[in-house]
């Protein structure tokens, strides 16, 4: 999927504060976020810093984006559970899904093969994407942000945005 | 000077609807039961990172004064964060450290603050002013002086590590904190 579609999807669903910490799979998706000036776009310097950031915008109307590498969801975990958790914050989450399709790549290994379970251990919410959504699909999420106040993964897999 | 104290002068000296970021423990009860203002966000956790809400806040209402009181342990653990208010320099922010230089709810282990020149730090990474106080008579002032004027500001204030108040804990679960909060920004 074009980058620049789902963040015109994105938009239309009222998501409108993006932060977070670039990952190789996320590339075409940064650069459009780069380019972009109808919302508000902060590049964090640490994943749990976007985590903060994030509960910060939603407390003055805003609904976040956070984006992150699968490595970065381990720092993000303890800002989860003792923010968006407890406090009810809804957020979309992009988390590219590093370590499956890489086998080259050690430092992937061990929070590839854990990541899914990471998220489930926590009763985190989450899909893989694979570079195909639908406004049905995009609706379901945001309708269970809104309804739920919680936080919304989607594991983006290499190659889903172009 | 104490905390309760630095953090009471604070509180007695806000114009009125200033929102205020809270720090996990002592920070958090001690500035409650100063006063129990619905324009007061408390994190009950996090630690670290009530400087990453405050910002988050700040930049998406420019309408508002948004001032966090942090403290020397949080301030170290998410030391990135200067970096980044440095940066996008939201001239409605104002930031507290209340630097009693030990971690104070989990035992007084010494934190390494007394290494650290605070305000110098912020002043490089791009805050439009920094200061240090040890009293309480140059706290007001200062404090009283860049409440009205464009930041952001850094005001690292020297305190003791005693505990001259007991304050009971925040008595709002945390979505109650969030709610209340978001209902006086309304």
């Amino acid at each position: 999927m074009k980058a620049k579609d789902f963040l015109i999807l994105l938009k239309k669903y009222g998501f409108n504060f993006f932060t977070g910490i670039p990952c190789s799979y996320l590339s075409a998706l940064c650069e459009v976020l780069n380019k972009e000036n109808s919302f508000l776009h902060i590049p964090a310097v640490r994943e749990d810093i976007a985590v903060g950031l994030s509960v910060g915008a939603y407390l003055a109307g805003k609904l976040p984006v956070i984006y992150m590498q699968n490595s970065g969801l381990g720092y993000s975990l303890e800002a989860f559970a003792s923010l968006h958790l407890i406090y009810y914050i809804p957020s979309l989450v992009l988390v590219s899904y590093r370590g499956p399709e890489d086998k080259g790549w050690e430092e992937h290994l061990v929070m590839g093969k854990h990541t899914e379970d990471l998220l489930k251990a926590f009763n985190l919410k989450y899909s893989i994407f694979k570079g195909k959504i639908s406004e049905k699909q995009l609706k379901e999420i945001k309708d269970y942000l809104v309804n739920e106040k919680l936080p919304y993964f989607l594991l983006v897999t290499k190659g889903a945005f172009e | 000077m104490n905390r309760f104290n630095a953090i009471k002068i604070i509180i007695d000296n806000l114009s009125g609807d200033e929102l205020l970021i809270h720090a996990n423990g002592a920070i958090s009860r001690e500035s409650f039961f100063c006063k129990n203002r619905g324009e007061n966000f408390y994190l009950l956790g996090s630690m670290g990172l009530a400087s990453s809400v405050g910002l988050g806040l700040a930049l998406n209402r420019p309408d508002k004064k948004i001032i966090i009181l942090d403290g020397d342990g949080n301030i170290l653990m998410g030391f990135g964060n200067l970096a980044l208010i440095g940066a996008f320099k939201p001239k409605n922010l104002i930031h507290l450290v209340f630097d009693n230089q030990v971690y104070g709810t989990t035992g007084n282990q010494p934190t390494i603050s007394q290494y650290i020149p605070f305000s110098k730090v912020a002043f490089v990474s791009g805050y439009k002013t920094s200061h240090f106080v040890d009293n309480e008579d140059s706290l007001k002032k200062i404090f009283t002086k860049i409440l009205h004027e464009p930041g952001p500001h850094f005001l690292h204030i020297k305190v003791s590590k005693e505990i001259i108040q007991q304050c009971p804990r925040i008595p709002y679960s945390a979505n109650e904190i969030k709610e209340r909060f978001i209902f006086s920004l309304k």
